[in-house]
């Protein structure tokens, strides 16, 4: 039907064809501290969802965030700016310190009320899911100072910030005070944690 | 037999033991050593050092039990005749042919006779073992032989090995056997100045000269051997007619046969000359296939004295002996029949009939042998055969398992034969059982019906005056087969169900440390493990098979240096209850199944489904060009993560659908998608074409070792065409991988002068991908030119055409090949030059990646604009639609030198280090390799076991490698494989320290004893996450003796045995569990174990 110049030219013309797109484009910095948090899904920045980089509003989710610049947002990024950083660190990097931060992040953003008044109360359940997950899947992390030195047990940390938005700390977690008499979150047993069927993998 | 039958058993030894080791030593013969001209030293005569000590009942008669009540006259010799080769003659009056042996008539009551133990192969070389193995297993053997009435075997030779001389007049002098001498002209393969050519070509007047020389050496190495009957041509070579030449090629399809047909017989006729010049004493005769080719080999082999043929015709031969008489005008001989005693229909060993079938064929011989009145040519025959061979069916995998799968299907034999399915059971054409080796590889025989029935059948003298058509016909109908179903034979007969495996380990574990940074491993601890695996097997219908295997545990160690291991699932969890009480938890999975099978072969489909278990191999030489179906072995190092791989099931069609394969499974390979994946494959003449197709399902959950990480769930077409000449292949084949992909997003970097981002000296891309970049073309050329072989391929893969590993040997076993990734374009090309024992062999390899790596560029938030600058860190493989790993810009360079004396058992085959059978070989290889850039981000997992990828990947860095690989047979059972290497190499992960390491590891093995062992200096430890983060130790040293009950192989690790293994490693701050000493900063860490094991396995 077709000569074997006629095949061969369509072939060539489809592969050109498919072959050229659009231009690409350069990397240029963008600006974070004007971003407006808008709620999403309720387990972004919860571990272990990683819903966060399929949000269009999240700018950094093609990017990775390093660990200097990330501390760099989270002092002077702005609330949601950092949250969308921390968020996006988190789904990548999963320890509890990103996990931490996330939910300071959405603690702020819930106090601060930069967000839309009927989302307000959910952005205060995802804060408070944010700490819960601090204690159900990382429960020994620590955080150290600039030097590097350990300096508090995240879970301490998370516990306390629980009480502090007023919600219900799940699991075993009892708050005892160490040797120094600082207060010290422990759990005293891991049943109700699997009773829950928590899911941190 | 038909083609695939073969015949190599019988072969091997010839092949073998020409170019043994062990020949100067093990056969007297070519050791130098003094022997006797022919037979066993006498006795009492001096020994020299070393040489095997002849046995101490030489000549000794059997015991009377074991005698025949009476050797029929027409069968064996009276009085073994010592001084000198018997005459043999071919005798033919008006009554009809007779074979003359030292002037009296003799039928040939023959056996096709080798020796091949359970678990062995082609390869075995029994005739390179010590004398006194020898004499035990000819001994067992002979002695029923004898009883047998048997008065000949068939034995394969060369003009360098097979049989020694001595042998043949040992059998003959004891037990009156003689010997047929069967060179197999070719039929499977020659060495050709140094290269195994396969198949031969009749026209070419280098092997033909070449096959005169060993004729001629051949002739003179035998032809005064007292006990040799016959020399016998080939084996069903006008079965394997397909070589190509210039000769053959010009000629009209149709023609083609007759010629190839006609450079065949032609040499045959031309030897068979040459041997009458060089031995007046001793007939030729030729083992054809059928009657192929009758008008040819009249015309062709003139004088040729006997003909010998390979008949499987069921019960009746029928007109054969007719034809022969009538074509060639020659007395006709079986070189090969009988039938297997394995029953397709019924799935059952079926003794009767194969009784019945021989009883019926050698009733025939009678009646139409010499003065009875009917064609009266026939002189006798060999039977095929006379033990199971239990490595027939596939040849190479699977030697310790007696198949039941029948390979070619034959109508003559109408008891289990069912239209379009296979009936002929490759390994159980035995007359007898074969039992488990000993040490030596002795086993124990089990005779069937069969046996008994010709044992009785052959005390009929075919040439007594009064054997007459009645006489014969009354003899023959008084045998009945199940008179003789002889029960202890059942011991080696399918069973409905058994019990696969038993196997029982009992470890103990003591270690200890200094300088770690778990405190308990600083302490002597002591622990022990059980474990236990118990399988059953159930055969319920003919073709189909299942497996189960369960493993239970006993107490797990807590302490093993070595933390991952397949029981360590069941450590115990401790947890604190409320009370502030620690409560163990005894671990999970305590109780869990092993592996599982399940096989249905059908006559329109092969089932296969594994759960774990022995693993699959790759498409690679059937099509899948592109290496999308890798192997799975190397059932250790699944089971040590305790993962559930492989597991699926894989179709392969017949008949109509002969070429289809279709694998489905959750995860067929270790860290593979659910897919499902079809082939389908043909040839045409020359030509080979396969489509392939791989979908996968979903995407898979993240194993627990990095080699291992599942690709991003995908899509893959591949065409693939090949053409195969005589001495050209050529490859071509398409690819479009990842098609899912389009419209993904990726950055490129390109290097810049001037303003670049972020002042890193790049200009950073946004790009998306396209359907062009999901394309691939690969191409490879082949060339055969012995002893030079030569190779020449390039390829082009777009940014996400990925493939697999290319997992196919091309002429030799060279390691540097182009990466199985997309975006890349790559040539390589390679020479490998065959001269005497060693192969040269020189490659070279350039590859570009079409995108090159991302350079890591820190991210930056300016906090006065508010402005963030996004940083550019490595691709990787859990974010990304194409990365830079294997891939990588390479110009490498490699030099493979091999030294192999035998290459039958060639260097680079996968069990190479199993079956090799020279007293020494090696293989030399040096890689080096230029690296001008670094790579894209490795993914590993953390202590967490989470998936994280690094920011950036070791250096650019120029790295080479040199490893020797030894296998040295100090004798036929003390054998040492020892590596030692010496190379550069870098972490997966972005540690930029170049590690350069060095050691030698390998196992030694005299008998049932073993020794494992390994001394490392500055090299990775044992999992693949050291090699993720570069953790390295100064020193690590592994001894491990232990002591079996049968000699342990290589690749089957599990035996009934019991030893003690030691380990010890230095430690110091690139290893992992270090702390360093404040007070001593440059003091090593070590940590230690002494493990003793008792291991029981059925």
């Amino acid at each position: 039907m077709f000569s074997l110049y006629t095949k061969f030219s369509l072939l060539g013309l489809v592969l050109v064809a498919v072959a050229c797109g659009d231009d690409p484009e350069y990397e240029f910095g963008f600006n974070i501290t004007g971003i407006e948090f808008e709620f999403f899904k309720p387990t972004e920045g919860i571990h272990p969802s990683k819903v966060t980089l399929q949000n269009p509003r999240n700018p950094f989710r093609e990017f990775g965030v390093s660990d200097d610049t990330k501390f760099d947002i989270l002092a002077n990024g702005g609330n949601a700016g950092a949250f969308y950083a921390w968020a996006t660190v988190l789904a990548t990097i999963p320890i509890g310190e990103n996990q931490f931060f996330t939910a300071i992040k959405l603690r702020d953003i819930y106090r601060a009320n930069e967000v839309a008044e009927e989302d307000r109360e959910t952005v205060r359940q995802m804060a408070i899911a944010g700490f819960q997950t601090v204690l159900d899947c990382f429960p020994e992390s620590v955080l150290f100072d600039a030097t590097g030195t350990f300096s508090f047990r995240f879970a301490t940390l998370a516990y306390l910030e629980i009480l502090d938005l007023g919600g219900v700390v799940q699991g075993d977690w009892i708050l005892v005070e160490d040797s120094l008499g600082n207060p010290t979150a422990i759990e005293s047993t891991r049943i109700d944690t699997l009773n829950r069927d928590v899911q941190c993998f | 037999m038909r083609i695939t039958v073969a015949m190599l058993f019988l072969l091997w030894p010839a092949l073998a033991t020409a170019q043994q080791f062990g020949e100067e030593t093990r056969v007297p013969t070519e050791s130098g050593l003094p022997e006797p001209p022919e037979g066993p030293p006498p006795p009492g005569a001096p020994r020299p050092p070393g040489a095997p000590a002849p046995p101490t009942d030489d000549f000794a008669p059997p015991p009377a039990s074991a005698r025949p009540a009476a050797p029929p006259p027409g069968s064996a010799p009276t009085t073994a005749k010592t001084d000198g080769p018997n005459v043999v003659k071919v005798h033919k009056d008006e009554r009809g042919y007779q074979l003359l042996i030292d002037g009296k008539p003799t039928m040939v009551f023959g056996m096709n006779w080798g020796y091949k133990p359970i678990g062995e192969n082609y390869t075995y070389d029994f005739w390179g073992k010590p004398d006194e193995v020898i004499i035990e297993a000819l001994d067992n053997e002979m002695t029923l032989l004898k009883d047998m009435h048997v008065n000949v075997i068939r034995q394969y030779v060369n003009a360098l090995g097979g049989i020694p001389p001595r042998w043949i007049t040992y059998i003959y002098e004891k037990y009156g056997i003689y010997t047929v001498i069967n060179h197999d002209m070719g039929r499977y393969g020659m060495n050709i100045d140094g290269v195994w050519v396969n198949p031969v070509d009749y026209s070419d007047e280098r092997f033909r000269a070449l096959m005169k020389e060993q004729v001629t050496e051949l002739v003179a190495r035998y032809k005064d051997t007292p006990g040799l009957l016959m020399w016998l041509l080939g084996n069903e070579n006008n079965y394997g007619l397909y070589w190509k030449s210039s000769e053959i090629e010009d000629l009209p399809e149709a023609k083609q046969g007759d010629a190839r047909a006609t450079f065949l017989y032609s040499l045959f006729g031309e030897v068979t000359d040459l041997i009458h010049s060089l031995d007046e004493n001793h007939p030729v005769s030729m083992a054809n296939g059928d009657l192929g080719f009758l008008e040819v080999i009249k015309k062709e082999c003139p004088n040729i004295d006997v003909f010998g043929s390979n008949v499987y015709r069921g019960a009746s031969s029928r007109d054969i002996f007719e034809r022969v008489e009538k074509e060639l005008g020659l007395p006709f001989m079986y070189t090969e029949f009988g039938s297997d005693a394995f029953n397709a229909k019924t799935g059952r060993e079926d003794q009767i009939a194969q009784a019945q079938y021989l009883r019926s064929l050698w009733q025939e011989i009678y009646e139409q042998s010499y003065g009875k009145g009917r064609v009266d040519n026939a002189i006798g025959g060999l039977i095929f055969e006379w033990s199971d061979e239990w490595w027939k069916y596939k040849q190479e995998v699977n030697l310790d398992k007696h198949d039941t799968t029948a390979s070619w299907a034959n109508d003559a034999y109408p008891h289990d034969f069912v239209e379009g399915e296979n009936n002929m059971n490759e390994e159980w054409f035995g007359i007898a059982a074969i039992g488990k080796p000993n040490v030596d590889g002795i086993y124990k025989v089990y005779p069937r019906a069969a046996y008994y029935l010709l044992q009785e059948a052959f005390t009929l003298d075919p040439y007594a005056p009064d054997t007459s058509i009645e006489k014969i016909r009354q003899h023959f109908g008084r045998l009945g087969p199940r008179s003789y179903n002889d029960t202890e034979s059942k011991i080696a007969q399918l069973e409905w169900a058994r019990v696969s495996r038993l196997r029982i380990d009992f470890d103990t574990f003591t270690t200890g440390g200094r300088q770690l940074n778990e405190p308990l491993r600083n302490e002597t601890r002591f622990d022990h493990t059980e474990s236990f695996y118990f399988g059953v097997e159930v055969k319920p219908f003919s073709g189909v098979r299942a497996e189960v295997v369960v493993n239970a545990l006993g107490n797990v160690a807590l302490n093993p240096i070595n933390e991952i291991f397949y029981e360590n699932r069941g450590i115990p969890v401790g947890i604190t209850d409320v009370e502030g009480e620690v409560r163990d938890l005894s671990g999970f999975n305590r109780f869990q199944v092993y592996e599982a099978a399940f096989d249905w072969d059908s006559k329109y489909f092969l089932l296969e489904s594994f759960f774990r278990g022995e693993g699959h191999y790759h498409w690679g030489y059937e099509g899948d060009f592109f290496g999308l179906y890798p192997e799975v072995h190397q059932q250790y190092d699944i089971d040590i993560y305790n993962a559930n791989v492989p597991l699926g099931v894989v179709f392969s069609g017949k008949k109509k659908v002969d070429g289809l394969k279709v694998a489905y499974g959750p995860e067929l390979w270790w860290g593979a998608n659910p897919t499902v994946m079809a082939k389908y494959y043909r040839i045409f003449g020359d030509f080979k074409f396969a489509v392939m197709h791989q979908e996968d399902i979903a995407q898979q959950a993240p194993g627990i070792a990095s080699s291992v990480i599942p690709q991003p769930k995908s899509r893959k077409s591949t065409l693939y065409f090949g053409y195969a000449s005589r001495r050209i292949t050529l490859e071509l084949g398409g690819i479009t991988a990842r098609s899912n992909f389009i419209g993904d997003a990726y950055q490129t970097a390109r290097q810049a002068d001037g303003p670049t981002y972020l002042d890193s000296g790049y200009y950073i891309r946004n790009n998306t991908v396209r359907f062009a970049d999901t394309l691939g073309a690969k191409a490879k050329l082949t060339l055969n030119a012995a002893p030079f072989f030569w190779y020449v391929q390039g390829g082009y893969r777009g940014l996400v055409s990925d493939g697999g590993a290319d997992q196919t040997m091309t002429i030799t076993g060279w390691s540097l090949k182009e990466s199985g990734q997309g975006n890349h374009w790559a040539v390589s090309s390679g020479l490998g030059y065959y001269v005497g024992k060693f192969m040269l062999g020189p490659n070279v390899l350039v590859q570009r990646p079409l995108e090159g790596p991302l350079p890591f560029i820190p991210d930056l938030f300016d906090a006065d604009t508010g402005t963030y600058y996004p940083g550019v860190q490595g691709r990787n493989q859990l974010q990304d639609p194409f990365w830079v790993r294997s891939n990588r810009e390479t110009y490498g360079f490699e030099l493979l030198v091999g030294f192999d004396p035998t290459p039958a058992t060639p260097l680079w085959a996968w069990d190479n280090l199993e079956r090799e059978d020279a007293r020494f070989s090696a293989a030399l290889d040096f890689v080096y390799k230029i690296l001008p850039t670094a790579q894209d981000a490795a993914v590993a997992i953390n202590q967490d076991l989470i998936l994280f990828a690094f920011l950036t990947s070791a250096p650019a860095r120029n790295l080479w490698d040199v490893s020797l690989r030894t296998v040295t047979n100090f004798t036929y059972k003390m054998r040492l494989v020892n590596w030692i290497y010496v190379g550069q190499g870098q972490a997966n992960g972005d540690s930029v320290r170049t590690v350069t390491r060095f050691g030698t590891y390998g196992w030694f093995k005299y008998g049932t004893f073993t020794i494992n062992y390994f001394l490392k200096f500055d090299d990775w430890g044992p999992y693949d996450y050291y090699k993720d983060f570069n953790l390295t130790f100064p020193l690590q040293v592994m001894l491990d003796f232990s002591y079996a009950v049968e000699p342990q192989k290589m690749y089957a690790p599990a035996s009934t045995r019991f030893g003690v293994r030691g380990q010890f490693r230095n430690l110091d701050q690139f290893s992992g569990r270090y702390l360093i000493d404040p007070q001593d900063p440059g003091r090593k860490g070590r940590e230690w174990e002494v493990k003793t094991y008792v291991q029981f396995v059925y």
